[in-house]
């Protein structure tokens, strides 16, 4: 069988042009807490529902993502949103405060990094020049729709992740800026049979395998070509099954990498094994990877966002849990040919 | 002979049965029972109190016990302790009636948002449910099976 | 006395409950029906009634009383009506209890949000 291309070059580089995170109150007290660019203080985050907070996060990460090179609503060609709850409300509901074209996707929590995916090729493209992507998660807004009521009784096993509560905006655009997306990778819908929804960073581990493998091969690099390896949300248990998967395989990467879900909460969390959500990937990578590569601490970082695609009536259906990862490759641009 | 993904896909779940099996069962089960015979002296204690304060007798006197328990559920769940207590003290919380009442309070707490109608009152029994359905179909079956049997012997 | 059988008891109930979360992977809905049914059963061998006699509240606060209430009340009426008291009376013992929860339950939902 012919391997069929999930890789695709960037010839003319797009540069990241501004990057914006807005979190709650927990993930500031987190290690990464002091890159965001805002937090805040109370999970209803001055609104009186879960679902307006997540609605408030996303807009005030698109209101700062925007305001940061001082980016005018009318020169963004396109927007393209996704979170995680039923139909992708929040998204619809925050574009419809703006004028802009606009896709609403759905990757789980690799949504992030599918966002960015799809705006890079629009642009390589040429058929627009600024595209910008957000993503959002709210705790307690996801586990009530995934899970049961906050405050009902529950004794979570220790592979139970928590959702990040935050949102993250990413301006794409063909301004010369010091991030570039050299390259993406979309992943395959991967199911090794996992059935425990709350076990989901082991779930989503084979198909970040899956889409990194993929990655080097199509692109012809080695893992030693990254300073950065940073995957999105697969927690204790989750990132310790991609290692090993990728020391069966042959890549050594423990020494060049980081796990999202590790990083937003500190790498022993009281009572979770890490941090999940569409927002997870996005908060480490635009408030805290960002910050470090512009300050030339890595030169080149591959981000894999990984997603569960489960529904809460297919896991209580006793289906298996089919999962996602998207690769995006970015470099800093002083490393570019010009 | 195996391929090579199936061999990988073997050692996954090795793996995965090494990382997640060791549950600590005794811990968690000697701290339930630690609170559930807590929660029960304290039942207790009312009980023998509320015969006294109010003046009932053996029989009228459980009710009123297992009402402040419930009322004393929903308001600590109202204020957001209760999940956070069964975390760590799990069926001791759980199994006595505290479960029960937590249960209707939290599905009804967090559909407050949807009004009363659709929101509070029609998700209240949405988990509750389950002991409702269950014991009064099981209830029935046990009375009438019970109610066959002294028929027929009579 | 009656506060060490209380506690043994009550204690014992949460004990197996807490096993069958643990190793059984039951969820908290799951044990709240097991428990339930499980009242239901030991009441109609007349053994439900021999616990509580036994030890008060021990066996009286867990909701595997709530089973018992109901077979309870059930044969209560039974002994008059026959097989159509089952229905008129399986609430009888437990409305108290359920009509509580039921009140606290709105009160609390109407006046506190959830904390997180």
């Amino acid at each position: 069988m012919k391997d069929i291309k999930q890789t695709w070059m960037f010839n003319n580089p797009v540069y990241i042009e501004a990057a914006a995170s807005v979190s709650g109150p927990k993930e500031k007290l987190g290690p990464i807490g002091r890159f965001l660019d805002k937090s805040f203080s109370d999970l209803y985050c001055g609104e009186s529902t879960w679902e307006k907070a997540e609605r408030a996060l996303m807009k005030e990460a698109v209101t700062l993502c925007l305001g940061k090179q001082s980016t005018q609503v009318d020169d963004v060609g396109l927007f393209i949103a996704g979170d995680l709850l039923n139909q992708n409300v929040t998204s619809h509901y925050t574009a419809r405060e703006y004028p802009w074209p606009y896709l609403g996707v759905f990757g789980a929590c690799a949504t992030s990094m599918e966002g960015i995916a799809i705006g890079a090729m629009s642009i390589q493209s040429g058929m627009v020049s600024r595209v910008l992507t957000a993503v959002s998660s709210h705790y307690g807004a996801v586990e009530r729709q995934f899970r049961l009521p906050l405050e009902h009784v529950k004794q979570h096993p220790k592979t139970a992740m928590r959702t990040v509560t935050g949102a993250g905006a990413a301006l794409v655009s063909t301004k010369r800026s010091p991030i570039a997306i050299r390259s993406v990778t979309i992943g395959r819908v991967v199911d090794w049979g996992m059935k425990d929804p709350l076990d989901m960073g082991q779930a989503m581990a084979p198909a970040a395998f899956d889409t990194f493998k993929k990655h080097l091969k199509e692109t012809g690099k080695t893992e030693n070509d990254y300073d950065l390896i940073i995957t999105g949300d697969l927690s204790m248990f989750g990132s310790r099954q991609f290692l090993e998967l990728c020391e069966e395989d042959g890549f050594y990467i423990t020494d060049r990498y980081l796990d999202g879900g590790n990083t937003i909460f500190g790498y022993h969390p009281e009572g979770f094994a890490g941090g999940s959500g569409a927002a997870c990937s996005a908060l480490v990578l635009y408030g805290y990877v960002f910050h470090k590569m512009r300050s030339e601490h890595w030169k080149k970082v591959l981000c894999i966002a990984t997603g569960a695609l489960f529904n809460p009536l297919t896991t209580r259906q006793k289906e298996t849990i089919p999962c996602i990862a998207h690769a995006v490759e970015f470099e800093l641009a002083d490393g570019l040919e010009e | 002979m195996k391929t090579n993904e199936q061999i990988m896909k073997d050692r996954f779940e090795e793996r995965r049965k090494k990382m997640t099996s060791d549950r600590p069962w005794v811990k968690n089960a000697l701290i339930a029972y630690l609170v559930g015979g807590a929660l029960a002296v304290l039942g207790q204690w009312l009980f023998n109190r509320y015969m006294i304060w109010f003046d009932l007798t053996e029989k009228e006197a459980v009710n009123p016990v297992l009402a402040t328990f419930i009322f004393f559920a929903c308001l600590l769940t109202g204020f957001g302790v209760f999940d956070k207590w069964s975390e760590k003290w799990g069926a001791g919380l759980i199994v006595p009636v505290t479960g029960f009442a937590n249960s209707v309070t939290s599905s009804g707490m967090e559909a407050r948002a949807e009004g009363i109608v659709f929101g509070v009152t029609g998700n209240m029994f949405r988990i509750a449910g389950v002991v409702l359905v269950f014991g009064v179909v099981s209830a029935y079956l046990v009375s009438f099976i019970r109610v066959l049997i002294e028929t027929l012997i009579n | 006395m009656e506060y060490l059988s209380a506690f043994l008891v009550g204690g014992l109930f949460c004990f197996i409950g807490q096993l069958f979360m643990d190793i059984g992977k039951w969820s908290p809905a799951h044990i709240m029906g097991g428990f339930v049914i499980g009242g239901a059963l030991l009441d109609g061998f007349h053994l439900y009634d021999r616990l509580i006699d036994f030890s008060g509240m021990g066996a009286l606060l867990p909701i595997s009383s709530f089973g018992h209430f109901l077979v309870h009340g059930a044969m209560t009426e039974a002994e008059h009506y026959g097989f159509l008291g089952i229905g008129m009376g399986i609430f009888e013992v437990t409305s108290a209890g359920v009509s509580t929860a039921i009140l606290f339950g709105f009160l609390a939902s109407v006046i506190f949000k959830p904390k997180g």
